[in-house]
């Protein structure tokens, strides 16, 4: 029950710049949708295999809008087209248009169809909605106040995506516990929420936020600037820590550029370096030099379990960290335990939570920002202005 | 004095509302009418007061005000001072009314955030609602004022206020319910119409048994917004509508697929279910007194006088129309939801209609109650509040009431009430 209190409320969790004038209640069914993202997807073959986590992510809002069946594993598969929308344009990497099966699961998606506009840049994107020439594009959420500010109207998540510093085992400059440990000390979360952010985030403490696990406020998120130059005065003469961050990724490059800062105030030494963004592991394998690197991870599940045990999986293999499996159903206190001995270990160093951020027109309606695991509700989605009354009038 | 969270404000700027009385009557004389809604223990309550038709706009036009100052903040500490003639229990209710305003339009109550500080205040020409707004270092100050004559003026008469009383709560979603007692033995029968199926529960009111009897339906096309009816064919029978299938029970579940203009949109009238749709292709010709084109409508109300009777649909461009035997409208009402049902309360106009808010499934909802006065809609006492979304209304058949379906977005669960219009004295 909690749980389903939980979710609901992370669906309506709504940050509405300008609303939209409100003139009706019940679903208007008729009009195309226009969204814009930025990933390229480039099949929509559900057995096709991403390893760009944002073309990744992409592809499977696709797929659940095409797609029939959900499996286990939360892919899609059957015959494409026997889902909510049927293919009418595609072209690879760039757009496609889709249509409302009459015969959909649950029944025809209002909209008539939905055109997706690929490879789109964040500035277009919010430009484009600006002058009206967009109904549904993705905010990075750096840019969620900024976009406010213009009179854009954004809809926010609840906060889904850990931002991490992930130090590799196996790196003799961060073998010593108490290098890692002093890095995270010197780490002001709060600037990072309030500058880079915009406020638009949370300072993370645990591995799970707190509408999911419930104990997240039992994690400090405070920097301790005197412990971090306690614990570096304890240490043998120190090389300079080299920190990667994902050189596609403005966010990671402004967080990194913060920590080094505050890396600096507490006598640390450390060096940012843009670096191949890419799945865990292989992000990890490929950063040569790098010390410490920053890491999304976005919530698969509200399930603290299921979300947790995909974290571990993810960090396990190059932090060497304990993701052996929690209990089935696991209660609070192994979660809060496991996560408690992983934090503990500094070899993860939860930062903050990010929201996933959307800017609206103003004629979309029934929009709930999906929470983790979920798809976009785009079958729900209705648009304002009587599309289908206007040709019932026409009609008569 | 009462405050909403307890925080002092010292550097704040000021709020107004300006309320001219040009009679000496109080709010107190409309106020020991009773004033809250029955609620069974599943309901959320909901804040019902049935201020004066004007003072409610005054409490809008406040709300909106504050609103208004607040930007995007949606958090909010709010205190509410008297220092006009108005005795306790007036203040009570305007603080009240302006809270559920405010939780109307997404605030919550906190002590961070924005702090406004109401006061309901006294001049010459009538009274004046000063609010003092702070954020930040930023204050500002918003008034708005109402005569003192429409305080006097609603005391003269009875008032209709509404009242609603929540009878069902479930996880999953469903179109209509109805409840009926059963001749042969003392129990009722409680109907659950869902999408999909319908469920039998026996018992009595507020005290149901589990599930007895049910079947599945099956809908194609299917909609997304699906509507449904129960009706009681007699005390044995009943006859549900989902979408464009007709089913009846018992003695058993008995589903046809209906392309005809048999489905029972309301007071007697009928109208056929546009397929894959969530609203009606119009009423027909052949209907009794209905002259014209058929229209697509969501909701038609119908108002019966001695002479004939008056409608309203609203239609699918977002309007509601009164017709009044002929096609063409003789008033058309912007600012309507797309749920109406009409009622014959003992007080006030002979007939009355139930509408529903604006907005979507995401946000909360409201009833009010109207008269038509001239062809054009009269507001009539305070709207009663729903944590989320209105999904179905439908008049009950002695018109005394109307069967509600509602989102409590609190919770996730959907509700069941019964909304009547009772008489203030």
């Amino acid at each position: 029950m909690k749980l389903r209190l939980c979710l609901f409320l992370a669906a309506i969790s709504f940050a509405l710049a300008t609303v939209p004038a409100e003139t009706a209640r019940r679903p208007r069914y008729g009009g195309v949708l226009r969204v814009e993202i930025e990933a390229a997807v480039s099949s929509l073959e559900p057995t096709t295999g991403v390893k760009d986590l944002e073309v990744s992510g992409a592809k499977r809002q696709f797929d659940a809008l095409i797609y029939r069946r959900r499996n286990s594993d939360g892919t899609f598969s059957s015959v494409a087209g026997s889902g909510l929308f049927q293919i009418a344009e595609w072209e690879p990497g760039k757009h496609v248009t889709l249509t409302a099966n009459e015969n959909a699961p649950g029944g025809r998606p209002f909209v008539d169809s939905i055109q997706i506009q690929m490879g789109r840049a964040a500035r277009d994107m919010l430009l484009d909605l600006e002058l009206g020439k967009t109904d549904l594009t993705e905010i990075p959420v750096e840019q969620a106040r900024r976009a406010v500010d213009r009179g854009v109207r954004v809809s926010v998540s609840q906060p889904d995506e850990l931002l991490a510093l992930v130090f590799p085992a196996g790196r003799t400059t961060t073998e010593d516990a108490r290098v890692r440990e002093a890095l995270a000390a010197a780490i002001d979360r709060a600037s990072i929420v309030n500058f880079i952010l915009q406020k638009n985030g949370e300072a993370a403490g645990g591995l799970l936020p707190q509408w999911s696990s419930g104990t997240a406020f039992l994690f400090s998120t405070a920097a301790d600037v005197v412990r971090a130059k306690e614990l570096w005065a304890q240490l043998p003469k120190s090389a300079k820590l080299v920190l990667g961050y994902d050189l596609g990724d403005p966010l990671e490059q402004s967080v990194a550029e913060r920590i080094v800062v505050n890396a600096r105030e507490a006598g640390i030494s450390v060096t940012a370096q843009a670096t191949p963004g890419a799945e865990a592991a292989t992000a990890m394998a490929a950063s040569g030099d790098i010390d410490a690197r920053l890491m999304r991870f976005r919530m698969p599940s509200p399930v603290p379990r299921v979300a947790l045990m995909n974290f571990l999986a993810a960090l396990s293999p190059v932090t060497k960290i304990d993701a052996s499996l929690l209990p089935d159903p696991a209660s609070p206190q192994d979660i809060y335990d496991r996560e408690r001995a992983i934090v503990s270990s500094y070899r993860v160093v939860p930062l903050v939570w990010l929201p996933q951020v959307y800017g609206l027109s103003a004629r979309v309606r029934n929009w709930i920002a999906p929470g983790p695991g979920e798809t976009w509700p785009l079958a729900d989605v209705w648009l304002d202005g009587p599309a289908e009354a206007a040709s019932e009038k026409e009609k008569r | 004095m009462r405050a909403s969270c307890r925080i002092l404000l010292s550097h704040s700027a000021i709020v107004v509302l300006l309320l001219t009385f040009r009679a000496s009557t109080t709010l107190a004389q409309t106020s020991s009418a009773p004033s809250q809604a029955a609620q069974s223990t599943q309901a959320a309550p909901a804040v019902e007061s049935h201020l004066p038709a004007k003072w409610n706009e005054a409490v809008f036009a406040l709300a909106e005000k504050i609103a208004g100052a607040a930007g995007t903040s949606r958090q909010i500490c709010m205190e509410v001072k008297n220092i006009s003639s108005l005795d306790s229990s007036a203040t009570s209710q305007i603080r009240l009314a302006i809270e559920s305003e405010l939780i109307g339009k997404g605030f919550k109550p906190a002590t961070g955030g924005l702090r406004a500080r109401v006061t309901l205040s006294e001049g010459n020409e009538g009274f004046v609602w000063v609010a003092e707004i702070q954020q930040g270092d930023s204050s500002r100050v918003v008034a708005v004022s109402l005569s003192r004559s429409i305080n006097s003026d609603t005391t003269l008469h009875a008032t209709p206020f509404l009242q609603k009383r929540t009878v069902w709560v479930q996880t999953d979603p469903f179109v209509d319910f109805l409840e009926r007692q059963m001749t042969t033995i003392p129990v009722s029968v409680f109907t659950v119409l869902e999408r999909d199926r319908v469920a039998l529960y026996m018992g009595n009111t507020g005290h149901w048994g589990g599930f007895s009897a049910g079947g599945f339906i099956s809908i194609s096309p299917s909609s997304r917004d699906i509507r449904g009816r129960v009706t009681a064919l007699d005390n044995k029978k009943i006859k549900m509508f989902v979408a464009t299938t007709v089913c009846t029970n018992p003695p058993f579940l008995d589903c046809v697929a209906s392309a005809g203009r048999e489905w029972p949109v309301g007071d007697g009238w009928n109208s056929q279910y546009a397929p894959g749709r969530n609203y009606f292709t119009g009423l027909s010709e052949d209907s009794e007194t209905i002259k014209g084109d058929p229209r697509p409508f969501f909701a038609v109300s119908r108002l019966e006088y001695d002479h004939g009777s008056d409608w309203i649909e609203t239609e699918l461009d977002g309007m509601a129309r009164l017709y009044k035997s002929s096609p063409k409208p003789s008033g058309a009402f912007s600012g309507w939801g797309d749920d109406i049902a009409s009622v014959k309360p003992g007080c006030g106009a002979s007939w009355q209609v139930l509408v529903t808010g604006t907005g979507d499934w995401t946000k909360a909802d409201f009833i009010q109650l109207y008269e038509i006065d001239n062809d054009q809609p009269r507001p009539i006492g305070q709207r009663l509040e729903f944590l989320g979304p209105i999904l179905a209304m439908w008049s009950s058949d002695d018109k005394k009431s109307a069967r509600v379906v509602s989102r409590n977005l609190q919770t996730g669960m959907y509700e069941a009430s019964i909304v009547s219009v009772s008489c203030s004295d």
